[in-house]
C-alpha cells in the first residue's frame, strides 16, 4: 500500500472518530443541556419516574388495575382476563381459581393459627393490599395482641368494583365457607365516579360499571357498529403497549433526551387511545344491543344519581357490619382519599396532568365527597367503625397521584397507618361488646 | 215413513249415542272417585290444578299467574344473581315506587325470596298468610302487601345477593320470609355432578347461557331439544288448565299421569345438556372454582351455603330492624341418597339457625295436619305467622 494511500485511509479514520466523538460530545452537552433546562423548570429527570411512566402506561391499557410500577414482563396472567361472573357481575379467571385454594386454606389449621383480614373494595384497595401489606402488617403486631400470631392478609377488592359488590363479594365468600378474622373494607371514589359514569350511559348506577359490564353482558358481537370501535380501541392500546416496552427494553428511560423524544411519543399515542375509548363510552351512551342489561329504571337527573349512589354505599357497609357482627368479625370501613375531593391535596402539575378524567368521574368525586363524609357520620353513629380518610394527604404537597384516583407507595404507606389504627379501634370496640354480651 | 222422519233418524240416534256416551263417563268418572275414595286417595282438583301451575311456574322460571305473559318471561342477565325476569324488574321497580308512596308507608311490605315454591307461594298461594296476618290487632288495620322476588331455580347465595341488591336500592320491607331448600340441594347436586361448582348457579341458567352454545353444534343440539321439551310440557299443562281437565278424576289423572311423563323428558334434556357441557370443564367463568365431584362434598357445599346465606340474610335484616322467617321446604320423596343426606343435613342447619334466634318454620313440620294439598296455604300461612309474632312479641324485630 503507497503512503497517499495509507494517509488517505488515516484521514478518513481520524474524521470518523471526529465525528463520532462530536456525536458523542453533541449528545452529552444535549443530554447535559436538557438536565440542566428540565431543573431550570422545577422538575429535574429522574430514569426511575421516566421508567415508571413507561411502565404505568402498560399498566393503564393492559391491566384490570393500573399500578405505577407495572412490571415490564408481558405474561398471561389469569388475573387479567375478565369474564362475566353470576355474583360479581365480572371478575377475573385467575380469582375464580383462587377460591378453591382459599376453601382449602380456611378449612385448615392454618387458619386457625394465622390472623386472617379480608380488605374489600376497589382498585385503590387492591393496590394498598399490595403496597401496604408491610407498613399494615407492622402496625398491627405492634399491639399486644398480635404479638405471637401471625396476620395474613387476603385482598378480595377488584378493579372498577363497588357496593353492592363488596357486600356481595363477602357474602359470596361466607357461602363458600370462607371465614375471615377482620374485614376492611377502603372505598368510596368508584360508588359517587362510576354512579354518576354509568347514569351517562343510562345504566343502573347500582350495576356494576358499564365499560366493564355492558362489553360482556351486551352481547357486542352482535353490533358490528361498536365492533369497529372496540378493535380500533384496542389496536391504539396495543400501540402505547409496544412503544412503552420499546422505551423499558432499550432502556430510553436512562436518558433524559430520549425520554423526552419517546415519552412525548407515548403521550400522544396514549391521548389517540383515549380519544378512541371516549368514542366507545360515547357508542355505549347512544345504546347497546341488549338495553335489558342495562338494570332496573333510575331517575337520571345528576342530584339523584349521587344520592342512590351515596345510599348503596351506606346500605352495602351496614350489610357487611351486619354479617362482621353475625360471624363475630371486627370490621372497619375507610373513606378513600380522592384527587378531585377539592381541598383533600395541594396537587403537582404531575398529579394535575396525569389526573385528567372524564368528567363523570370528577364531578362524581367533587359532588360525592361531601355527602359521603356526612352519611360517614351516621355510620358512626350506627356503630360502624368509620375511618374517613379523605383528607389524608391534606397537607402533602410532593406527587402522590398517578391518575385520577391511585397513588403511589408512600400514599398508601401514609393510608396504612390510618387504616391499622382504625382497624385497632374496630378491635378493641369488638372486643368490648363481646365482653358486655 | 215421511221425509221428515227419515231427517230425525240420525239426529235420533246422535243424540242417544252422545247421551250414552255422556252417562257411560259420569258413570266411570263416579266409579273412579269412588274406587280412589275407597283406597284413601279421595279426588282433588285443586290439589291437581295446583299441581299443574306449579310445574307451569316451575318450567317458566317464575311464579304461575306472571308465566302467561311470555315478555314476563323472558330471562335477562343480573350482574348478582346471574339471572332475572322482566317480571321480576317490574316488580322491583314497583316496589320502589310504593315504598317511596305514602301508601307504602303504612303499608306492611313482606318480600319473599326463594326458588320456585317460594315463587308459587307468593304469587299464588299468599292469601291464607294475609289473613292470619290480619287476625293480629297489630296488622288489623294495615294494609299488606306481598312482593315476590323468588325465582325457580334460585338458590344460596342468589337469595341472599338478592336481598343485598334490594336493600341497596333502597327497600326496606316490614318482612322477610323465605322460603328455600329444595332447589338448593337439588341444583348443587346436579350442578356438582356435570362439574360446576355447587354454589354457582344453576347449569342451565348460567353455565349455558355463557358456554356458548352457538359455537358448539352438540351443546346447541342439547339446548334446543331441552327448549322444546320444555314447550311440549308447557303447552300440555296450559291447555289441561284452560279446558278444566283437573275438575274431571279420570282426565285429571290422565293429565297428571301425562305431566309426569313431559316432566321426565324435560330433565332428561336439561340433563344431557349437562352432560355436554361438561366437555368445558377448563370455562371457569361457566362452572366456577374446582370442586370435588363425591356427592358427599356436594351436599357439605350446598348445605353450608344455605346455612350461611341463611344467616347472612338474617344479619342483613336484624341491623335494619327488618323482621325474619326462614321456611325449609318440604322436599319431595325421592330416591337419591344423596339427596336424603342433604335433607337431614338441612334439618340439622335449621335447628342450629334456631339457636341462634333466627325465627324458623319447618314446612314439614308445620303441614303434618294437611289434610288436603289444598289446606297447605293455610297452615304454612299460619305457621309463618306464629313464627313472625313470636319473633316480634320477643322483641327481635322492630315492627
Amino acid at each position: 500500500m503507497s503512503a497517499p494511500d495509507q494517509q488517505r485511509r488515516s484521514g478518513i479514520w481520524k474524521k470518523l472518530a471526529l465525528a463520532v466523538v462530536s456525536l458523542v460530545v453533541a449528545l452529552l452537552l444535549a443530554e447535559g443541556g436538557m438536565r440542566v433546562l428540565l431543573r431550570l423548570r422545577g422538575q429535574p429527570f429522574d430514569p426511575d419516574k421516566a421508567r415508571n411512566d413507561a411502565a404505568n402506561a402498560i399498566s393503564m391499557v393492559e391491566s384490570n388495575i393500573p399500578r405505577w410500577d407495572a412490571p415490564v414482563e408481558q405474561r398471561a396472567d389469569p388475573k387479567q382476563v375478565e369474564v362475566l361472573h353470576p355474583y360479581y357481575g365480572f371478575d377475573a379467571e385467575g380469582y375464580i381459581e383462587d377460591v378453591a385454594r382459599l376453601v382449602e386454606y380456611f378449612g385448615s389449621d392454618r387458619a386457625e393459627r394465622n390472623y386472617d383480614i379480608a380488605i374489600l373494595g376497589g382498585s385503590v384497595a387492591s393496590i394498598f393490599a399490595a403496597d401496604a401489606a408491610k407498613s399494615l402488617v407492622k402496625d398491627l403486631q405492634a399491639d399486644p395482641r398480635f404479638e405471637t400470631r401471625a396476620i395474613r392478609l387476603w385482598s378480595q377488592a377488584r378493579g372498577a368494583y363497588k357496593e353492592p359488590q363488596h357486600a356481595i363479594v363477602f357474602q359470596t365468600l361466607l357461602s363458600y365457607g370462607i371465614k375471615f378474622d377482620a374485614v376492611i373494607l377502603i372505598d368510596g371514589f368508584n360508588e359517587v365516579a362510576i354512579g354518576l359514569q354509568n347514569a351517562s350511559f343510562g345504566a343502573s348506577p347500582l350495576y356494576p360499571s358499564a365499560t366493564k359490564w355492558l362489553s360482556r353482558a351486551s352481547n357486542p358481537s352482535a353490533d358490528r357498529e361498536m365492533m369497529d370501535l372496540m378493535l380500533a380501541l384496542r389496536a391504539k392500546q396495543s400501540e402505547v403497549t409496544r412503544q412503552a416496552r420499546r422505551i423499558l427494553d432499550l432502556g430510553l428511560y436512562r436518558s433524559a433526551v430520549a425520554s423526552e423524544l419517546a415519552l412525548g411519543l407515548l403521550w400522544r399515542t396514549r391521548a389517540d387511545a383515549s380519544t378512541q375509548f371516549d368514542k366507545v363510552t360515547a357508542r355505549l351512551s347512544e345504546g347497546i344491543a341488549n338495553p335489558s342489561v342495562n338494570g332496573p329504571t333510575f331517575d337520571p337527573e345528576q342530584g339523584a344519581v349521587l344520592r342512590e349512589s351515596v345510599g348503596a354505599w351506606v346500605a352495602g357497609s351496614r350489610t357487611i357490619a351486619a354479617m362482621c357482627r353475625e360471624y363475630d368479625m371486627p370490621f372497619v370501613h375507610v373513606l378513600q382519599p380522592t384527587l378531585y375531593d377539592e381541598g383533600s391535596k395541594k396537587l403537582t402539575p404531575d398529579e394535575i396532568e396525569k389526573g385528567k378524567t372524564v368528567k363523570e368521574w370528577s364531578e362524581g368525586a367533587r359532588l360525592g365527597y361531601p355527602q359521603l363524609r356526612a352519611a360517614g357520620e351516621d355510620l358512626k353513629k350506627r356503630g360502624i367503625d368509620f375511618v374517613d380518610a379523605s383528607q389524608l394527604f391534606a397537607d402533602v404537597s410532593e406527587t402522590l397521584y398517578y391518575d385520577a384516583c391511585h397513588f403511589n407507595v408512600h400514599g398508601n404507606e401514609l393510608l396504612a397507618h390510618t387504616v391499622a389504627a382504625g382497624m385497632l379501634a374496630a378491635i378493641r370496640h369488638h372486643d368490648e361488646a363481646a365482653a358486655h354480651r | 215413513m215421511t221425509s221428515a222422519a227419515a231427517k230425525r233418524g240420525p239426529l235420533l240416534r246422535l243424540a242417544w249415542v252422545s247421551g250414552l256416551l255422556l252417562a257411560a263417563f259420569v258413570a266411570v268418572e263416579l266409579a273412579f272417585r269412588g274406587w280412589l275414595a275407597f283406597e284413601k286417595r279421595a279426588w282433588d282438583s285443586d290439589a291437581t290444578r295446583a299441581r299443574i301451575e306449579r310445574s307451569l311456574a316451575g318450567a317458566d322460571e317464575h311464579g304461575a299467574k306472571t308465566s302467561r305473559a311470555s315478555e314476563d318471561a323472558a330471562t335477562v342477565l343480573h350482574p348478582f344473581f346471574a339471572r332475572d325476569t322482566r317480571a321480576a324488574r317490574k316488580e322491583l321497580d314497583r316496589a320502589l315506587e310504593f315504598t317511596s308512596s305514602a301508601e307504602g308507608t303504612l303499608a306492611f311490605d313482606v318480600v319473599v325470596f326463594g326458588g320456585a315454591a317460594a315463587a308459587d307461594f307468593a304469587t299464588n298461594r299468599v292469601g291464607p298468610l294475609t289473613e292470619a296476618l290480619r287476625a293480629d290487632p297489630r296488622y288489623a288495620a294495615r294494609p299488606i302487601r306481598v312482593w315476590n322476588q323468588a325465582r325457580a331455580g334460585f338458590k344460596q347465595p342468589q337469595q341472599a345477593n338478592a336481598l343485598a341488591y334490594l336493600l341497596d336500592a333502597g327497600v326496606e320491607p316490614d318482612l322477610v320470609l323465605v322460603i328455600d331448600g329444595v332447589e338448593d340441594l337439588t341444583i348443587a347436586l346436579r350442578n356438582g355432578r356435570a362439574g360446576t361448582h355447587p354454589v354457582y348457579p344453576s347449569t342451565e341458567s348460567w353455565g349455558s347461557r355463557l358456554g356458548r352454545p352457538l359455537n358448539d353444534p352438540a351443546r346447541l343440539q342439547a339446548v334446543l331439544a331441552a327448549r322444546q321439551s320444555e314447550q311440549r310440557m308447557r303447552s300440555w299443562a296450559r291447555t289441561s288448565l284452560s279446558l278444566g281437565l283437573a275438575h274431571s278424576a279420570c282426565l285429571g289423572t290422565f293429565v297428571v299421569d301425562e305431566l309426569e311423563r313431559r316432566l321426565a323428558e324435560v330433565n332428561a334434556a336439561q340433563r344431557h345438556v349437562d352432560d355436554v357441557g361438561t366437555r368445558e370443564l377448563d370455562d371457569r367463568a361457566a362452572v366456577g372454582p374446582r370442586h370435588a365431584g363425591d356427592d358427599i362434598a356436594i351436599v357439605r357445599t350446598a348445605t353450608r351455603a344455605w346455612f350461611e346465606g341463611a344467616l347472612s340474610m338474617w344479619a342483613m335484616c336484624r341491623e335494619r330492624g327488618i323482621a325474619y322467617v326462614h321456611v325449609l321446604e318440604t322436599a319431595p320423596h325421592d330416591a337419591d341418597v344423596a339427596l336424603a343426606q342433604g335433607e337431614r343435613s338441612l334439618a340439622g342447619g335449621l335447628r342450629e339457625l334456631e339457636k341462634r334466634g333466627v325465627p324458623i318454620v319447618d314446612a314439614r313440620a308445620a303441614l303434618e295436619a294437611s289434610k288436603t294439598a289444598a289446606d297447605e296455604p293455610r297452615d304454612l300461612g299460619a305457621a309463618i305467622v306464629r313464627a313472625h309474632l313470636a319473633a316480634l312479641d320477643a322483641g327481635d324485630a322492630r315492627r
